[in-house]
């Protein structure tokens, strides 16, 4: 690890060197002083950021790629043997015996699939409503935004209390379905529902940040349209339909993207209220799994280049599509 | 000035961060080396309290030769903090000589290199003196890597009264197991662990308790933890069955074999039957809900001293038994281990054989509420001559059973528990054969990284 810690520190000096010798030779040619001393001043500044994002982003980033082609076991860091595609070859054979790539696969995406409709549609819902200026509003903001700033483990612990199905202590969920006369449930405990309240519960957290970058996009539309377009007689669904949301579309592909990478990364909220299962487990899930608890980092790193590649490709095509929609 | 503060800042901080790197001192000032030790559980605890004197004590016994130091390192949910401080450890090399570790992760650690080969560092005397199942969990390959501290194991408790008013037993002070009847035929079944109960027996005895009573019999594990590996492999072993093959590799045609087929329908048949339920009732046997709780040797000091005034009278009952009427019993706990590093290998193994002396297994134990894994301790134990104790020493000595030795163990026991989880449903239960194939092939596929 630390041969490969000091390439990277060796290929960030080698670029820096060249970047600078190149900025050096061209100031020297023009005989521009004050450029040459700049350019020094400007690198020196830049060099503690680039450290930074070098022992931060870049070394974990080189480092996850090349574990996915080794047998890093956890026990063993002293003994990291390159093996080609092996853990992807391993993973072709969880996948096809149905194993847990399968499930994190499967779950991840109806995941992903459920959930971006419903807190993308909620958010932009309660924006709109609150755009508005009426009495309440700064209440409801609040209101809206609160499960945001809560700790995921925090909203998952109180949602796993609202939704318990434990005799003893009947949860707010079941007390209500008991007060008119319905059956209890035991939500979370039943594979078939769970997914639906995991999308709720992640909903219910995460639109309020949704809804507020949605309101500043709505917020930058320009008033003189909405009056052009009220002295050409448009009511208010035309107003929406042909003013407010196109003007909001790069606000919604903002919005879109993020939610859709948050929503590939799924975990605490699995994890906390139901465990390694297969109906709860995703993607992230398996690899922290297979990484800390199985520690088979290689193993790993490989699902993450997958999942990456996964995710790369699908907001690349939806990149695609919205280009076609324009 | 603003500058000099700076350069004093800068200098504070990289001496800070070349600081880190420095080891400890490896003698004191009285010359004796010095034994740095990691122990799983927080300092403040009765068990924790109870490693402190035991290397204090150690510390006197070795003056000037060797001194303990004990640094406790709370293991927190899932295994983390205390297993996440020795992966780290692993990449800066900087294991303590003597660790605790929890049983089954001895063969990981000793395949790894990680734990010492102490076939020639212990006393053979010492080594004869473990119960057979704490001896077995400290094996790999043949030879011996850690040394168990203490042992346990899991049993049947019953509620003697409830057992009377189901008509079980003529009284509470004739409620032992050898009294109990079978409610088909009102014959005594005379249950001892050289007369076992059988699959059979169970069920009629949990079915007449749960018509009697309207509820659910028995409550069994189904928090998704090591609890379930732990308490429910007994019902497999005791059918015939097995996890994984010997060498721990394998678990296709194993794990879905049919007698874990037959084991797991039979556990399942009590889920369905409404005898036990996926979402028990927390305590539910200690406030007199359940006439029945699978449940590990601690629950003993819990009835003994928290629940006294709720069920005055119970008592416990061996595991039953299947088709094959062998008795098995889950065993196991935490063990001392000399890691391959240390720079003292004979003070630390010497360490590590104190700790789990007769005198220090005992000690412990008295705090824990769990079994002396010392043969002579246990036998000096008058606490394990009669009653309840008597049945849970009896079964351990006859039928203990380490879980499996491998260094998959962390997949093998997820897979288990999942399976599990899986097949103990009250509603819709899958088919226990098909979801064994899918498990078993998914866990060979794992297993093979091993190989």
């Amino acid at each position: 690890m630390t041969t490969l810690t000091l390439i990277i520190y060796g290929i960030l000096i080698v670029i820096l060197t060249i970047a600078g010798t190149f900025d050096v030779i061209k100031a020297k040619k023009h005989h521009d002083r004050y450029k040459l001393k700049s350019s020094i001043y400007a690198y020196l500044i830049l060099l503690p950021i680039l450290m930074l994002i070098s022992i931060f982003v870049l070394q974990p980033i080189v480092m996850g790629l090349a574990f996915g082609f080794t047998d890093y076991y956890l026990l063993e860091p002293n003994n990291i043997r390159f093996i080609g595609v092996r853990n992807f070859m391993d993973l072709m054979d969880q996948y096809q015996a149905r194993g847990d790539i399968y499930h994190a696969f499967r779950n991840t995406i109806q995941f992903m699939v459920l959930v971006l409709p419903l807190q993308i549609g909620s958010a932009l819902g309660l924006a709109l409503i609150l755009n508005h200026a009426r009495k309440g509003n700064s209440y409801f903001k609040v209101a809206f935004f609160a499960p945001v700033v809560m700790s995921l483990t925090v909203v998952s612990i109180l949602w796993l209390q609202i939704l318990s199905p434990n005799q003893t202590q009947l949860g707010l969920m079941n007390t209500i379905f008991a007060l008119v006369g319905f059956p209890p449930s035991t939500f979370l405990l039943d594979g078939g529902v769970a997914m639906y309240w995991i999308v709720i519960i992640s909903a219910w957290q995460g639109a309020g940040f949704q809804m507020l970058i949605f309101l500043a996009g709505l917020k930058n539309i320009s008033l003189d349209m909405y009056d052009a377009a009220k002295i050409d007689g448009a009511d208010d669904f035309e107003i929406t339909r042909f003013i407010t949301l196109p003007q909001l579309k790069p606000t919604f592909v903002f919005v879109m993207f993020t939610t859709f990478i948050g929503a590939s990364k799924l975990l605490i909220q699995p994890m906390v209220m139901i465990g390694f299962k297969n109906y709860s487990m995703t993607l992230s899930y398996l690899i922290y799994r297979e990484g800390y608890q199985f520690r088979f980092v290689g193993y790993a790193s490989a699902i993450a280049l997958i999942v990456t590649i996964f995710v790369g490709t699908l907001v690349i095509l939806q990149r695609r599509a919205m280009k076609e929609v324009d | 000035m603003k500058k000099l503060l700076l350069i004093a800042l800068t200098i504070m901080a990289i001496t800070g961060l070349f600081g880190c790197e420095g080891g400890s001192s490896t003698v004191n000032k009285d010359g004796a080396k010095i034994l740095n030790m990691w122990v799983h559980i927080a300092g403040d605890t009765l068990e924790g309290r109870a490693y402190r004197v035991r290397a204090e004590a150690f510390n006197e016994a070795n003056k000037g030769v060797y001194e303990a130091r004990v640094e406790f390192i709370p293991r927190g949910g899932g295994g983390t903090g205390y297993e996440d401080k020795i992966n780290a450890a692993l990449t800066t090399s900087s294991l303590p000589d003597v660790i605790t570790l929890d049983g089954p992760n001895t063969a990981a650690y000793a395949k790894s290199g990680i734990l010492l080969n102490l076939d020639d560092l212990i006393p053979q005397a010492s080594k004869d003196d473990f119960l057979p199942s704490a001896l077995e969990q400290g094996m790999y390959n043949g030879s011996l890597y850690s040394l168990a501290i203490q042992e346990s194991t899991t049993v049947v408790y019953y509620n003697k009264t409830m057992f009377v008013q189901a008509g079980l037993c003529a009284s509470v002070e004739t409620c032992n197991p050898a009294d109990i009847k079978d409610p088909t035929n009102n014959q005594v079944l005379g249950i001892s662990l050289s007369n076992p109960w059988t699959y059979n027996h169970f069920f009629n005895i949990a079915n007449a308790l749960k018509t009697h009573f309207n509820t659910q019999a028995i409550s069994l594990p189904m928090s998704q933890d090591e609890m379930i590996t732990y308490a429910i492999t007994p019902f497999i072993w005791n059918n015939g069955g097995e996890i994984v093959s010997t060498d721990g590799l394998t678990a296709s045609g194993i794990f879905n074999s049919a007698a874990n087929v037959e084991a797991f329908s039979f556990l399942q048949s009590l889920f369905t039957s409404g005898i036990a339920t996926d979402v028990p009732v927390d305590n539910g046997f200690y406030i007199g809900t359940y006439p029945m709780m699978l449940d590990g040797i601690w629950g003993v000091p819990i009835l003994e001293i928290t629940y006294k005034n709720e069920i005055p009278h119970w008592g416990v009952l061996p595991i039953p038994v299947g088709s094959t009427g062998d008795v098995y019993a889950s065993t196991g706990s935490w063990a001392f281990g000399v890691t391959k590093t240390s720079k003292n290998a004979e003070g630390a193994a010497l360490l590590a054989d104190w700790m789990t002396s007769p005198e220090s297994t005992n000690y412990v134990t008295a705090a824990t509420g769990l079994i002396p894994a010392k043969i002579s301790a246990l036998n000096s134990n008058t606490a394990y001559n009669t009653g309840v104790r008597a049945i849970l020493k009896e079964q351990l000595i006859q039928g203990g059973k380490a879980r499996p030795s491998s260094v998959a163990y962390p997949e093998i026991t997820d897979t288990f528990q999942r399976a599990y989880i899986e097949l103990m449903v009250t509603s819709n239960p899958p088919i226990v054969q098909a979801v064994l194939n899918q498990y078993a092939a998914s866990l060979q596929t794992k297993l093979n990284r091993h190989k």
